[in-house]
């Protein structure tokens, strides 16, 4: 899809529902959100919906960022971890490696 | 034998295709589109040769049958894309020309040279894929070839020989397709000549081992020689000379805004 | 105490990398003569050999991982790829036979039962590599001897009035950490032993308060220079059941008269040696054990639980070198000898010691173990199992699989299976069946279990040759032998604490699957240089290529300029030709 070929109107309301749909655990909509309307809210000359486009991606971006922090901190503990918590540790996975702890 | 090597040998076989790949013909769908359907055709040889060579019991175990007889298939099989690509050369046309937006240009079918050559690289790249992608997989342990008596060149040879198979496909598309479109026969057959040269110069290597790499050359140097043969012949029939090709490299600077 | 120092946590250590023994020749010819004289061997000069040299690989991938606790628990895992055994609890099964066939619905005595015991298994670094001709062969050979010459005066002993009943029980998986004996110390206490039934006519339950006195046959082979076997007993043992103990050293002693064998009494200060009893003293302390083994403190076995273990070493292949195979077979070796002797010894001790009175002279020549019975025993089991005793005595079933078999059987006691034994269980089963059994009249598909009496067990076996053909008679045999499971109770004990220790949790990995299978593989390994420089020269002919290439497309216009000129101008010039 091209931007440069919808209606103003229209990116709002994808940029507002892209924005929404990410609070249910989908942080990679905020990702695309920030990126693909980064130059509409940020490089464009100014229009009517840039403001409220812009408060959207820079959410986004936050959220995305709040995310990726929780995820890299999850991962690092649970590689160090998990052969520490033995049968927590089992539990927490879908597929046990074989031959090895 | 090794990730190195590994690597090693799949850019030697796949390096300058991928360049060509990269550079002249990724950026047009309609090129993709013929690369796929010639490589799809020397599968089509493949498979006639396969079956001519199951077929015939007692000659199983003699590896020159089997080479001769595939050469003349392939030849067959570059023929017929040749007549299938002229054939539906207006249906293409009219294909490119809807999308009015799109990079396609109906340069690729005035110049007759184009599609030559890409067919020719579709069926090289598809020949030089099979000729060397078991021995890349074999390649990827954790030793190399030599311990029941084999050269230790093996895998390098494998891989120079399949780049120049796969630049030969290329040279020869061009001239093949040219000399039927000006219905010059002896060019014809000076390709499959040279096809037929290039096979049974490969049977040489079977006297190979570990004492003898040597045979190697023997194999190597004249498929060179014969690459840059076709390359020149080919070259030529694209409309290129030397004359050109000075004037390209002196003046480096400033030449393309005139395109 | 350190019994075995020399050799104590010898097959614990992590050696951090797999160790393959080759046993086939022509393994091993390819390993020395394809591979490291031809690429490695260093030349007369001592200067190291040119790239490519020969390596190998060895792969030894096991499923389980950190113990067995955790191995058990992650095979209940779920996964939705199926079922993901990663290990198997060890076992097999245990073989006794008792010379009473009391039922259920009669009394059975405290303390009116002797059991005799030895062990069937051995353990080893390497998979099936191992004879175990001290460890445990010995051992379960005299005992099997001195039940044959027992059984030959069952009669007697039967008539006899408070005759106690002898048990032979032989223990499977006691080299790690008495699976069998904890197995069946455990069925005693829940009183399924030896016959878990509880309707029809069954033997008669036997635990721990019916058991008057243990005697074990451990190592029996590696004698001092005096050939002397030593008693030992457990100081513990001594203080409850001090004046019991001594009668079953002296009766012990006193059966040795006239005999080639000589029985001391070991150090009472010394501890009870590693053995099957140990679990019966762990459950019950009280019960009066001896252990006959050939050392006093250290083992004189240099080579227990280990592949040197040869029989070549206990004197029990001390064949002339131009023996046939089936005169070998019938050459009583010298070990032979001394295990028939230790054999008689004990049965004329069980006899006594049941009856409560010594043989009669008659009875004490019949209670003599037959030599030759006991060096075709350590034939079949040590050297080859394609002899004539097995193949009288296994079921027509397993024949054929005898005439095929070259090297010993192993004596690993392997994966538990509740249907099936391996072969060592197996063929001591069958001899205990001959040994003790009594031919009847039922042919092949008779010979059954019988409904209405499960005291007895039917075998039907080959038999012998009859005449001169390859035909042998066929034997239905009806005895009192039963196998009885060997299997840790930890395995059995709903919640039991694996951290406790208490049982055996010895479990064998799973391994398989095409790309982790066991193997060794050989191969050549280039020079760095010669890999790099191919690498090297790949990146070069790539980036070559990606800028020639690059320069050509952008200059392509001006290169094949020649098209256009002589071929006319652009309006005959149709896209299709």
């Amino acid at each position: 899809m091209d931007l440069r070929r919808v209606k103003n109107a229209e990116k709002l309301v994808m940029c507002r529902r892209y924005y929404l749909a990410g609070f249910f655990a989908l942080p990679f909509l905020w990702i695309v959100n920030s990126v693909w309307f980064f130059q509409e809210a940020f490089r464009k000359p100014q229009y009517t919906e840039q403001a409220e486009i812009k408060t959207y991606v820079i959410r986004s971006f936050i959220g995305s960022v709040i995310w990726l922090a929780i995820v890299i901190v999850w991962v690092t503990i649970f590689q160090l971890k998990r052969v520490d918590w033995g049968s927590t540790g089992d539990a927490l996975l879908f597929s046990i490696p074989h031959g090895s702890a | 034998m090794t990730v190195m090597e590994f690597f090693g040998c799949t850019f030697i076989t796949f390096g300058p295709p991928f360049a060509l790949f990269l550079f002249t013909i990724a950026r047009d769908p309609m090129r993709v589109i013929v690369l796929m359907a010639s490589g799809f055709f020397w599968l089509c040889a493949l498979l006639m040769s396969s079956i001519v060579w199951f077929a015939m019991v007692p000659l199983r175990d003699h590896l020159a049958f089997g080479v001769v007889c595939s050469v003349l298939l392939q030849e067959i099989f570059r023929f017929l894309f040749y007549k299938i690509l002229r054939k539906a050369n207006d249906g293409l046309l009219a294909v490119s020309q809807q999308t009015t937006e799109q990079h396609v240009t109906p340069k690729d079918f005035s110049n007759r040279h184009i599609m030559a050559y890409v067919s020719g690289l579709g069926f090289g790249v598809i020949a030089g894929t099979f000729s060397i992608v078991n021995v890349l997989a074999d390649m990827s342990g954790p030793g190399t070839i030599g311990i029941e008596g084999d050269s230790k060149y093996f895998f390098l040879t494998s891989a120079c020989l399949s780049l120049c198979i796969i630049l030969l496909h290329m040279c020869w598309g061009v001239i093949f397709f040219s000399a039927l479109d000006k219905k010059q026969w002896i060019r014809v057959g000076m390709v499959v000549t040279a096809h037929m040269l290039f096979a049974c110069l490969s049977l040489v290597n079977q006297a190979s081992s570990s004492d003898n790499s040597e045979v190697y050359l023997g194999s190597l140097i004249p498929s060179y020689l014969l690459l840059f043969g076709s390359g020149v012949a080919a070259f030529l029939t694209a409309g290129g000379s030397l004359v050109n090709l000075k004037a390209a490299l002196i003046c480096r600077r400033g030449r393309y805004e005139i395109e | 105490m350190q019994w075995n120092s020399a050799g104590s946590g010898l097959m614990r250590e992590d050696l951090g990398i797999p160790v393959f023994a080759l046993s086939d020749e022509s393994d091993v010819f390819k390993v020395l003569h394809k591979c490291f004289f031809k690429f490695n061997l260093r030349e007369k000069n001592e200067t190291a050999r040119e790239y490519p040299l020969c390596a190998a690989e060895l792969n030894t991938k096991m499923y389980a991982a950190i113990d067995t606790e955790t191995c058990l628990r992650r095979s209940r895992h779920f996964s939705f790829l199926g079922k993901n055994e990663l290990c198997d609890p060890m076992g097999d099964k245990n073989n006794h036979v008792t010379m009473l066939n009391i039922p259920q619905n009669e009394t059975r005595a405290d303390d009116s039962v002797i059991v005799v015991g030895a062990r069937l298994d051995s353990a080893s670094l390497f998979t099936l590599e191992y004879q175990a001709s001290d460890t445990s062969v010995t051992g379960f050979v005299s005992l099997l001897a001195a039940m044959e010459a027992l059984w030959k005066v069952k009669d007697k002993i039967r008539k006899t009035k408070n005759a106690k009943d002898i048990m032979f029980a032989f223990f499977h998986g006691e080299a790690y950490d008495y699976i069998g004996s904890s197995s069946m110390v455990y069925s005693m206490t829940q009183g399924t032993f030896p016959q878990d039934l509880d309707h029809g006519l069954h033997l008669h339950k036997i635990q721990l308060q019916h058991i008057h006195q243990l005697v074990e046959l451990n190592q029996v082979g590696y004698r001092d220079n005096e050939g002397s076997l030593w008693l030992h007993t457990d100081p513990n043992n001594r203080k409850t059941k001090l004046a019991q103990i001594q009668k079953m050293i002296d009766g012990l002693q006193d059966a040795t008269q006239g005999l080639n064998v000589t029985l001391q009494e070991a150090d009472a200060t010394l501890p009870l040696p590693p053995a099957s009893s140990q679990r019966f003293l762990m459950e019950q302390s009280d019960i009066p054990v001896v252990v006959v083994t050939d050392h006093q403190t250290q083992f004189t076995n240099k080579f227990y639980n280990s592949r040197l273990d040869l029989p070549e070493l206990i004197n029990a292949t001390d064949y002339s070198p131009d023996l046939s195979k089936a005169d070998k077979y019938d050459h009583v070796t010298k070990q032979a000898e001394l295990i028939a002797e230790l054999s008689t010894a004990l049965a004329r001790y069980l006899y006594q010691a049941s009856t409560g009175a010594a043989p009669d002279a008659t009875t004490e020549q019949t209670l003599t173990a037959n030599s030759s019975t006991v060096t075709h025993m350590l034939y079949c089991f040590l050297v080859s199992p394609n002899c004539e005793l097995f193949k009288e005595t296994v079921s027509p079933v397993n024949a054929e699989s005898l005439k095929t078999t070259v090297l010993p059987y192993p004596f690993y006691v392997g994966v538990y299976s509740s249907q099936q034994t391996r072969e060592l269980s197996t063929l001591v089963y069958s001899l205990m069946a001959r040994f003790t059994g009594d031919k009847v009249d039922l042919s092949e598909s008779d010979c059954k279990e019988n409904e209405n009496d499960k005291r007895y067990s039917y075998l039907y076996v080959q038999g012998t040759l009859k005449g001169k053909g390859q035909e042998r008679e066929g034997w239905c045999l009806k005895s009192l032998v039963h196998k009885s499971d060997a299997l840790s109770p930890a395995f059995i004990i709903d919640g039991y604490d694996w951290k406790s220790g208490k049982y055996s949790t010895w479990t064998e990995s799973r391994w398989g699957g095409e790309s982790d299978s066991i193997r060794v593989r050989l191969f050549l390994v280039p020079s760095k240089q010669l890999q790099v420089s191919i690498l090297v020269f790949g990146i070069v002919v790539l980036v070559l290529s990606l800028l020639i290439v690059y320069w050509c497309s952008i200059h392509a216009t001006h290169i094949f300029t020649n098209r256009l000129t002589g071929s006319g101008t652009q309006s005959t010039y149709s896209p299709m030709f």
